[in-house]
């Protein structure tokens, strides 16, 4: 305890945000999400299994992180079911206004957006305060198994499916959706991270499960353009995905080449991409933490034959862990 | 030859079922009917199978359970039909028919 004293001060901070930079073992109160959270390190990489979902669920979608996670949406038949994740277990709480799946999903726990999606191709778009959904204004393109990333005030979908697999991306300001520079490759039920500003699209295919041509390309996006980067070493759609542009993670998915799902995990360290612990079970089309902050936390739930079992990933090296939330 | 790998049946009871330590040692593998493939010739997956109530089973067992489990979705699969509906549409809506699963020991 002398050592923290001498280091952080006599009191543990209490910030609206987490530290940035942060230093191993440091401890910190985040005001904004109620949690207690250090910072503390792992030797190795590797899923483990976490509270099954209440309703089990193909082609879900999702906001948060490990601890803090948010479900919505998914079928076959279209569900509108919500769930949220305190880190163990899952609670049914308010449903979407309309029912769908392979949503773009992002934010976090207490305020995200789902839009688009299938039931019928659909541009419609719904932000979550915490307690209930609303409709807010639509995407510019109706589409399904498209990526988002970002916050509820400053988001990011591209790629998906209308009739074809499609490059076409949009920037959300907490208003209005506003198309923006394309990707390079057009694809669908595509993997992403990161933020509006700074985020990696990688993976892909022609549309969700169709799985006929997979897609190993990476590209990142500085804001302004999309830039290809280093493959993937496993071509795959319907993956899970989560973390920043120089650190993401990917995970699952389906894989045309062995007619079934995976249980492969790739970290993206901002150059390449690695393989580490697999999945205990293959899966694709299943939920995400959006609002991981890198490689090293991720969370996938739900997926196909409507699943409703949940993996959380830990990875090696130093991570931001939550010691308690209220 | 040596195994590589030995079968159990066990229910995954959400959080706790399956522990970073356990896959690190074990590296568990799910799969139909609830059969989980783990590390052979090891104390550790034997006491795991103890904790989580599971059930060893034979490779031809686990087989047995995995074929008739998959049979069941598969069939399912075949059944869930829509008017006019292509293969792929079919495949987007409801995801890619299962695929036959040989387990190995």
């Amino acid at each position: 305890m002398a050592d923290y004293i001498n280091t952080f001060g006599q009191k543990i901070q209490y910030l609206s945000a987490d530290p940035d930079p942060v230093q191993e073992g440091q401890v910190w109160y985040n005001s904004t999400s109620n949690t207690l959270k250090y910072r503390g390190s792992n030797a190795s990489t590797a899923w483990a299994s976490g509270g099954n979902m209440n309703t089990g669920r193909d082609q879900t979608s999702g906001a948060g992180n490990k601890s803090s996670a948010l479900a919505f949406g998914g079928g076959y038949p279209a569900k509108n079911n919500t769930e949220k994740y305190n880190g163990s277990s899952w609670t049914e709480v308010n449903n979407l206004n309309t029912g769908r799946r392979s949503m773009l999903g992002f934010g976090t726990q207490t305020a995200a957006i789902g839009a688009g999606g299938l039931d019928g191709v659909t541009a419609a778009n719904e932000i979550w305060n915490g307690t209930n959904w609303t409709e807010v204004n639509n995407l510019n393109t109706a589409k399904s198994s498209a990526k988002g990333v970002g916050i509820t005030t400053a988001g990011l979908a591209y790629g998906g499916y209308t009739n074809t697999q499609i490059a076409l991306n949009e920037s959300w300001n907490g208003t209005n959706w506003t198309e923006i520079a394309d990707m390079n490759t057009a694809r669908a039920a595509l993997g992403g991270a990161g933020t509006q500003g700074a985020a990696l699209a990688f993976n892909g295919g022609p549309q969700a499960n169709v799985g006929n041509g997979n897609i190993y390309n990476t590209e990142t996006w500085n804001g302004s353009s999309w830039t290809e980067v280093n493959n993937t070493n496993t071509a795959s759609e319907g993956a899970g995905s989560s973390g920043s542009n120089t650190s993401a993670i990917t995970y699952g998915g389906s894989i045309y080449a062995s007619s079934g799902a995976a249980n492969r995990t790739e970290q993206w360290n901002g150059t390449n991409w690695t393989e580490v612990a697999n999945l205990s079970s293959g899966r694709a089309n299943g939920g995400s933490g959006s609002s991981e902050s890198d490689n090293k936390s991720a969370i996938f739930y739900g997926g196909a034959s409507n699943t409703n079992s949940t993996e959380e990933f830990t990875g090696a090296g130093e991570t931001t862990k939550t010691i308690a939330s209220t | 030859m040596t195994k590589i790998y030995q079968y159990c049946v066990a229910e995954n009871w959400g959080k706790g079922f399956i522990t970073t330590t356990n896959s690190i040692k074990m590296s568990p593998t799910s799969f139909p009917g609830n059969v989980w493939r783990i590390a052979a010739n090891s104390q550790y997956s034997n006491k795991w199978v103890i904790a989580v109530n599971g059930v060893h089973k034979t490779l031809a067992q686990a087989q047995t359970i995995v074929t008739a489990a998959l049979d069941v979705v598969q069939d399912a699969w075949d059944a869930n039909n829509v008017d006019g509906e292509s293969s792929a549409e079919k495949n987007s809506r409801i995801g890619i028919k299962p695929p036959d699963i040989t387990l190995v020991e």
